[in-house]
């Protein structure tokens, strides 16, 4: 079964056509790893799916758990069980992580209909992933992503995968610019995340994060196309010829 | 009965002129300047884009009303009324000659009886003002030396208001001043002068919605070395509603500090309208001024007019201002509703967050949600 079903897809941004006809089925329990040069569309990908304005899709069809999403709106999406691990997110000042994250987990609990966590739970259980992705519990009371570290920032969108446990979660270059063990943290993280019934879609541009979070499927993104499917060893390959030979 | 508004507002005042306590001017003074302070010249600036004449007709001639106030029943408190308070004429004659308020607001205070309120020691409980309809009386409040007092004023009124108040801090005094008006549909014009003299310190905050028209003028004469004045505060005007709030502040003494920021709103189609101006005088070395007023224009069809202005005549002083309109970032807003939040509660928490580094004391609050009831925008 199919969490995430793209058929055909062309997506402009600004009136330039970024995405050019992409096909990709993601089934529930897999990895899905998405790698490619840069200015591929990777962001492009991850921010249609996400619903974020401004990026206009002129045909195909994105469909999550059977449903169409094309033209629905980001909170809808992020409640149906859609997550996006941005690649730059964005500072707060004002917000607090907690205030953030309570009102999101409460606004995907009343979707789900189910009950609201009560503040001591919620703090309790924010508590103890910040622990395990190495976040000093402190942050939560400053600013969303306010003065945070490039890696800091990384692990708070980890942070939110783990609070939130969506359906699908869309990883857009979550391991750049951390150093070794940070990615370690970041790895283990995805691998917690990922289970039976959900999904992930790994965009990354080394294939190191493949060496802790395996996938079973690696495509390759090339001018808006995927130009190859492989096995987990096609990233290895890449990682030593590069991407040029694909499109030759 | 007279043709001008502008007259039948001069002879409303002079109806409420108690001879026996307006003893600091002549009357014939009073309605002289009163007179050529109402002129078009000289109002059309301080009220460019807010009309005069929409307060004046609240001016009907009826007796001053007293305000509503509690907590002056406690030591280091009296109440008396103005006749007692003639030392007082420094107060309006130094707003006589500042700047571009006109002397409508000065006259004001010798409009009847005046109630005066001393302040010795440390005051427990916070003295709170409550202002009805139509034209209160004035309050003056005299802080004696190292005397501290909490100040709590709110306008409760819907119709029409007219208030003001004046204050004087002694030596070493200090006063915490919070206020409110909330009301969108009261037309009110407010007039708050207070005078600090050596090593004050003066903190308002300040908590406005727009009304049907409301106009809020403040002026601080920092009148002795050390005087500390800190103003802040944080405003949102909704559709057809209008705020004007003016600020000056007088740098009169060496070693003189201020401190003005306030963050507004803009969340409809409302004019905003916030006039901010340091005036740092000769033989006022090592003063401290900063003024910063950001505005965040939720609605596409807010109006708003911010205009910081500066004269320094002294060398070797700190003066800092800054002005601005922005957008809320669409980036943050994305953000937050990609974790599932609606496009409303993004933009709600973003303009708490923008309010909120401007929000504190003892009314942070009572306000914080009257002041974000209505946001409306795309
Ligand atoms: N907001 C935008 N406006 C115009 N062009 C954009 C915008 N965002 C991305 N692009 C362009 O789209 C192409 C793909 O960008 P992106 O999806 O960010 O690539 P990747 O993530 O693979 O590096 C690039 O050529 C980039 O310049
Ligand atoms: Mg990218």
């Amino acid at each position: 079964m199919n969490i995430l079903e793209i058929k055909d897809l062309h997506v402009s941004v600004g009136g330039e056509q970024i995405l050019k006809g992409l096909n990709l089925s993601v089934e529930q329990g897999s990895v899905h790893a998405i790698m490619g040069p840069n200015g591929s569309g990777k962001s492009t990908l991850a921010n249609v799916l996400a619903g974020k304005p401004g990026y206009v899709i002129d045909r195909g069809e994105i469909h999550f758990d059977g449903d169409l999403l094309n033209d629905v709106d980001p909170e809808v999406r992020a409640r149906a069980g859609l997550f996006l691990a941005f690649q730059y997110p964005v500072e707060i000042p004002g917000v607090s992580n907690m205030e953030f994250l309570k009102a999101a987990v409460d606004s995907l609990a009343a979707a789900r209909g189910g009950e609201q966590t009560t503040a001591v739970e919620f703090v309790k259980s924010v508590r103890k992933i910040a622990t395990a992705l190495d976040l000093n519990p402190e942050f939560l009371k400053r600013g969303v992503n306010e003065g945070f570290s490039g890696g800091e920032r990384k692990r708070n969108e980890i942070l939110q995968l783990l609070l939130l446990n969506p359906r699908l979660a869309v990883l857009d270059e979550t391991d750049s610019g951390l150093d070794i063990d940070a990615m370690q943290t970041v790895a283990d993280g995805i691998n917690r995340f990922r289970d039976a019934h959900n999904c992930v879609l790994l965009i990354t541009h080394y294939q190191r994060l493949l060496n802790h979070v395996v996938p079973d499927v690696v495509h390759v993104l090339s001018d808006g196309v995927i130009v190859k499917s492989g096995e987990k060893d096609l990233a290895v390959t890449l990682e030593e010829r590069g991407y040029a030979w694909l499109t030759d | 009965m007279a043709d001008r508004l502008e007259d039948s507002f001069a002879e409303s005042l002079i109806a409420n002129l108690d001879s026996s306590s307006g003893s600091w001017l002549a009357v014939e003074e009073i309605i002289d300047r009163l007179k050529s302070s109402l002129t078009p010249a000289a109002t059309k600036e301080s009220w460019k884009y807010t009309p005069l004449r929409d307060f004046l007709v609240g001016f009907t001639g009826a007796a001053a009303v007293t305000p509503d106030i509690t907590g002056v029943n406690q030591p280091g408190l009296t109440m008396s009324a103005l006749s007692a308070a003639g030392e007082y004429a420094r107060g309006p004659a130094a707003l006589a000659n500042t700047g571009p308020l006109p002397l409508a607001d000065a006259a004001l205070l010798c409009a009847g009886d005046a109630v005066h309120i001393k302040v010795s020691g440390e005051i427990a409980q916070p003295l709170e003002i409550s202002y009805g309809e139509g034209v209160q009386v004035p309050i003056v409040i005299t802080l004696e030396d190292n005397a501290s007092l909490q100040l709590i004023e709110r306008n409760n009124a819907v119709e029409f208001c007219n208030h003001s108040l004046f204050v004087e801090l002694n030596r070493g005094s200090r006063l915490n001043h919070a206020r409110s008006a909330l009301d969108s549909n009261c037309c009110d014009w407010g007039l708050t002068q207070v005078r600090l003299l050596e090593t004050t310190d003066y903190r308002l905050q300040q908590y406005h919605t727009g009304a049907r028209k409301r106009r809020a003028e403040t002026l601080i004469l920092l009148d002795g070395r050390g005087a500390r004045a800190e103003l802040t505060g944080a405003y949102v005007v909704e559709s057809n509603s209008h705020l004007d709030q003016q600020f000056i502040v007088e740098h009169r003494s060496p070693d003189t500090f201020s401190r003005q920021t306030f963050h507004g709103i803009g969340a409809g189609k409302g004019t905003i309208v916030f006039n901010g101006r340091i005036h740092i005088h000769p033989d006022s070395p090592g003063s401290d001024a900063s003024l910063v007023n950001k505005n965040l224009a939720l609605h596409p069809e807010a109006t708003i007019n911010t205009k910081p202005e500066l004269e320094i005549y002294t060398d070797d002083v700190k003066c800092a201002h800054g002005a601005t309109v922005g957008q809320l970032a669409e980036d943050s807003i994305f953000y937050l509703r990609s974790r599932g939040l609606s496009r409303d509660d993004a933009r709600t928490l973003l303009c708490r967050a923008f309010l909120k580094s401007c929000i504190e004391g003892v009314l942070a609050e009572e306000v914080t949600e009257a002041l974000l009831r209505n946001l409306t925008g795309p």
